[in-house]
This record gives structure tokens, sequence and C-alpha cells, in this order.
């Protein structure tokens, strides 16, 4: 398969845009504490849904420009969110796909499943034997 | 057919060559080669083992589900789960196996809606026996049941998610039950009880959970049948002068072409890649596809409409313990009723998830919310509200005019469309998990994820050449030595999950094969 050429303003956008699907907070830092950013252009530059991402990038940058006269990666997070709204309406292919590509790459992290209450695999230790008990 | 000129290898010979190796490929596969007849298998994904295992993490999916392109042009999105490596659709699947009802088989006669099937219940009672038996399934029929019948394994206890959830139905007085599963719930033929550790979908890292791989693909390889993974078969070829196919042509992981020649063809590819492959397999003789002079190949394309409905409790849940689904099943909506403002019915099932199916199944919420949500992980519940879509022929697979995958073979294109009564059943189905999650004491009951679960009936069975593809026996009507054991074959899609009904159909067809065979047929 060949490879999407990925830009580092496309980088940029999707750092931006991933930020604004799982923000920070007092928590953490969102998809930015797994490098969502980076991650995700890995995955485009090789998926075979890479053509999803290059229209969807296409279609947020123009209408960061339409509606902020701003780059992605410039908005704040009152703007991001709004663009990430747009995007779910104008290319939903793509809200999705970045969509579960980012919440694949938070709750895939260690720390983040300690953080929500799992306790990751337990098949080494013998799987869950109080499953049908009260849990606490 | 591919944009390069493969390097080509020398043919090989078979009785039955078998497209897929998942629930109905495998069983199909074993009866042949119980018969003394030999069996080649082909599967377009690789073979999980000792060498390569699959440990309990959501990467596996990346794996074990079909993840190959297809262009989605509808105005849903119908995205159905299926899966990709020896074991096929089993791997990632999560074993819930209840019966159709009769009343699934002849829909238009009872309700005027959808259509009517050339076989019934009746007709496939001893095959939901044989393979409840063969396959290996824990649980209880309920009490909406079809008949009465005994599955060989007790069920599995509750988990506690189930019994929270099981505490709203019974408050609304419905009667959940532990449904058919294919997971053992104590040791069963060599295989262990399951330990709830919760990766069923992932690729069951104990064979607690069946698969093909470790049952009916098992015995079929004892038997002397061949499997041959990351083989994609491409084409199925055809004898225009005997109206006979004469085998497949498959690439392998280095793009080397091979063929296969067989005196019968078995396609089990699901309802996606199976019209996909006789629309790749056109030739002069038959333009527009493979055994489809109907014109109905990838024509009534179905799935069910489903909802995700999340409750989430002050006490904590922690539903990822246990079975993924089916812990627990609610089925007092399932038969029709002339009050409801809708046809067919429904049934709700219990599913509780890692955490990345988790984010997936949410819905479409993001920014703070989808995070606040997100760390309620430990104290949600869920329902799958899962209901019946019926057959429209607007709703299609065909082969996509310009995008080509990394083959150069033209992907599936899926066009779909809810029809009105899809949506008004499945909008009932959701309304009943929310209220049921309210009753069991949810602070806050959550509308997830939206979306269309299993793929069927894309090339439909039926009497009448002219407006099905294959015959009540998974025969084409066109080429009688091609079979379509698959789901693609369903008329109707019933309420239900259906892999055991596929299943039950395959093995119908089998002994159809096995009886051509004693007769000298083949």
């Amino acid at each position: 398969m060949t490879e999407t050429p990925v830009t580092l303003l496309d980088i940029a956008a999707l750092a931006a845009l991933a930020n604004g699907i799982i923000p920070a907070d007092d928590r953490d830092a969102g998809a930015a504490a797994v490098h969502a950013g980076p991650g995700i252009a890995e995955r485009m530059r090789r998926s075979p849904y890479a053509p999803v991402y290059v229209a969807g990038l296409k279609t947020a940058h123009e209408l960061a420009q339409t509606r902020f006269a701003a780059a992605v990666p410039q908005l704040d997070a009152v703007q991001t969110h709004e663009l990430l709204t747009a995007l779910s309406a104008e290319s939903p292919a793509f809200f999705r796909q970045l969509r579960a590509d980012v919440c694949a790459l938070y709750l895939s992290d260690s720390g983040v499943w300690q953080r929500i209450g799992f306790p990751g695999p337990s098949t080494d230790t013998g799987g869950h034997p109080d499953f049908d008990q009260p849990q606490c | 057919m591919p944009d390069t000129q493969p390097f080509r290898l020398p043919p090989q010979s078979c009785d039955v060559v078998v497209v897929g190796s998942g629930p109905t490929g495998a069983l199909v596969a074993a009866r042949m080669a119980a018969q003394g007849l030999s069996v080649v298998v082909l599967e377009a994904g690789q073979r999980f083992g000792r060498s390569n295992p699959l440990a309990n993490t959501e990467a596996n999916a990346g794996k074990i589900l079909w993840s190959e392109p297809r262009n989605h042009v509808g105005h849903d999105f119908v995205i159905p789960k299926a899966g990709m490596g020896v074991g096929g659709g089993t791997l990632p699947w999560l074993g819930v196996m209840p019966r159709f009802h009769p009343a699934d088989f002849r829909t238009h006669s009872t309700e005027g809606v959808g259509a009517d099937w050339p076989l019934g219940y009746d007709d496939l009672r001893p095959h939901f026996e044989n393979v409840e038996r063969e396959f290996g399934l824990a649980g209880e029929c309920g009490p909406f049941a079809p008949e009465p019948y005994p599955l060989p394994m007790p069920p599995h206890r509750m988990n506690w998610h189930a019994q929270v959830l099981a505490r709203g139905a019974r408050k609304l007085g419905a009667h959940p039950f532990a449904p058919p599963i294919a997971i053992n719930s104590q040791e069963h033929e060599g295989r262990p009880a399951c330990i709830y550790c919760g990766w069923c979908a992932s690729g069951c890292p104990t064979e607690a959970k069946a698969t093909s791989a470790n049952t009916y693909l098992a015995k079929a390889e004892r038997l002397g049948a061949r499997v041959i993974s990351d083989a994609f078969v491409h084409r199925v070829n055809h004898d225009p002068a005997s109206g006979r196919a004469t085998g497949v042509e498959y690439l392998d992981s280095l793009r080397r072409e091979h063929r296969v020649e067989a005196r019968v063809i078995v396609l089990t590819a699901h309802a996606v890649e199976t019209p996909r492959l006789l629309l790749m397999s056109a030739g002069k003789a038959c333009p527009d596809g493979l055994g489809n002079s109907s014109g109905m190949v990838g024509r009534n394309f179905m799935s069910h409409p489903t909802w995700q409905v999340f409750g989430t409790f002050d006490e904590p849940v922690n539903a990822y313990k246990g079975l993924q689904m089916g812990h627990v099943m609610v089925q007092d909506y399932y038969r029709p009723d002339a009050r409801n403002d809708y046809a067919r019915g429904f049934i709700l099932l219990s599913y509780m998830m890692t955490p990345v199916t988790f984010g997936n199944l949410s819905g479409l919420m993001f920014g703070q919310e989808l995070k606040d949500f997100l760390h309620e992980y430990a104290h949600t519940a869920a329902w799958w509200a899962h209901a019946e879509g019926l057959p429209d022929v607007r709703n299609t697979v065909a082969l996509d005019p310009e995008l080509r995958d990394g083959r150069g073979l033209p992907v599936a294109q899926v066009n779909y469309q809810w029809g009105d009564n899809d949506i008004r059943l499945a909008a009932a189905a959701r309304d009943k998990a929310a209220e049921m999650m309210a009753a069991a004491g949810a602070r806050s009951v959550r509308i997830g994820l939206n979306y269309g679960a299993h793929a069927m009936g894309s090339c439909r069975m039926g009497d009448d050449p002219r407006t099905s593809v294959v015959n009540e026996f998974c025969q084409s009507h066109d080429v009688k030595n091609l079979f379509i054991c698959d789901t693609s074959v369903f008329v109707t899609g019933s309420g239900v999950n259906p892999t055991l009904t596929a299943m039950a159909i395959a093995d119908r067809a089998a002994m159809h094969l096995v009886e051509a065979a004693r007769k000298g047929e083949l």
C-alpha cells in the first residue's frame, strides 16, 4: 500500500481536533496525554481509510478559514468545539473515524485505564471470580 | 481482476472448495470431510495460534476484524462487524445464539411486511439441535422461546452488571433470562470453562468461547481438510459450455495467483464479500455477475437497527467483569403485537465493554461531555436494544466503480437506508431499554450509538429463480454446483442474532450436498 503524505500542518490540525474530542481537564491532558495528533497522523499515513482523513482535513482547513480566518491549530477551545460540530455534519465519515481513533488511543493507555477504573487484562490472574457479586 | 498480471502457480484440485472459514464454512467443511471428500478451505486472513497468539488486548481488533476498505454511500451508515482470520466472524463475535421463531420465516404472511422464506422453523429444527449440541451452547431457551429446548451446558450465573439490568427489567414486569451462548459455563469438549475476563471480542484468550477454528474447522482438519490462510479469493471460475463452476482463483499474501479446481464451490464469505465475489466473477456468459440472472445478487442487503443505551449508577457496576454480551436477555417484546405502531419485534441484551468499545459505542458526543462520560466507566451499565430491519431491494452491495483495494480489486460499495418501520421499531426498543435503566435506579440514562449490526440478505434464497439467487438448499439457481451458505441467503433477518440460524441453514445445505454425493450427483 502506498503511503499518504502528511504535512506538519496536518499533524498540528489533527492534534488540535483530537484535543477537542477529549480535552484536557483536572483529570489529565486528554488526547494530548497520549500524543493523539502524531499517533493519528501515523495511522493516516498507512490506513486504508487515508482518503477519509485527507478529505476531512481539507474540509476542516476550509471551515476554519471561512469561519474564523485562522488555521485549525490556532483555534481556541470554543472555536475548535464549533469546528468539530460543523465537521460532524459536513464530513461525518471523517468525524466518526477521528473520534474512534482518538478514543482508541486514549482508552488504550494504562494510565487512563487506572483513572477510569479499569484494571486491565486479567486472564493471567484467573479472570474475575467475583463477577457475580456486588461490586465495590 | 487485479491491475497487474500476477505470478501464477499450478492449480490444485479437490472435491469441495469452501471460501471462508467462519462458522458456516467450517461446518460445511467438517460435514464434507466426514464423507471422505477432499476439502480445501480458503481464508482471507491469517491463522492464529501458538506462534501468532491472540492476547487479551483491544489491539487485536485490528487483526481479527474485517478492516479492508469499503465505500459507504447510502443515507445511513451500516457497518456490520465481520471477522478476518482462520475462524472468520467467530474470532470477534460474542456468541449469543437464540433460535429464530416460526413467524420469523413468514413475515409477509403474518404481518404483510418483508417476505416469506422457502423454508420454515420445522425444516431447521434438527439442524438447530445439531449445532447447539456440537458447537456447545450454555444457557436457557427462555420463557419466549419458539418451543422448550435443552442446551448441553447450564446457564452462566449473571454477572453483577446483568443483575442490575435484570432488576430494572423485572420492575417493569419483564422476564430476563440467561440466553443461549457459545461460551463454556463448564469444561466442554476439551475446552475450559469461562473465567469471565471480559475479552470475548478480542479473540477469547482461553478458548472458552466456541469459534469455528476450535470446533468444526478443527474437526475438518482432523478428517483431512486443508485450510489455507492468507488466501483472498477474487474469482469463481465458470465454464459456460457446461454451466458449471470449475473452481476459484485467489491471491496469497505475496500477491501470487493460485487456482483451486473443485467439483463443488461453497461460498461462506458473509453478506458483503459473497456478493462482491459473485459480481467480480462476471464473464461473457454472465456479464452481470456469476449466479445473477435474477439481478438479485447484492440486493435486499439487511442489518439489524440497534441502539446502545447506557445507565450510570451511584454504585460501581464494573460491567467489564463477565461475558461481553448476553449475560441477560429480555425477549418479552419479540412477538409481534397488532397494537404496536410497528411490525415485528425486538430484544434487549446486556452488553458490557472493554474501554475502547465503550468509547466507540457511546455515540457521537465529544468534548468535556465525552470525557466525563468515559470517566464514569466503572459505574455504567448498558443494554443493547436490537431490532429487526426489514429487507428493501434498494439496500445494496455493489462493486464500486472507482475505488480499488490494495490488490487492485474493486471494493464493495454499500448503499443503505433504514425504512420507516426499522426506525420506529428500533426507537421502541431504545425507549424500553431506557425505561428499564431508570427503573433499575440509574442516576442518568444516556442514549449511545445507533448502528446496524449483522450483515444479511444480499443473495436471497427463494423458489423463484427470477427473484432469488439460491434455492432453499443454498444452491445457485444458475450454477448447480455453486452453493452460498452464509447470511447472504437470509430472506428476512428476524430480531435476534443470526449466527445459529445461518449455521442451521448451512447444516441443512450440507446434508443436501452429502445426499447428492451419495447419489453420485457431484
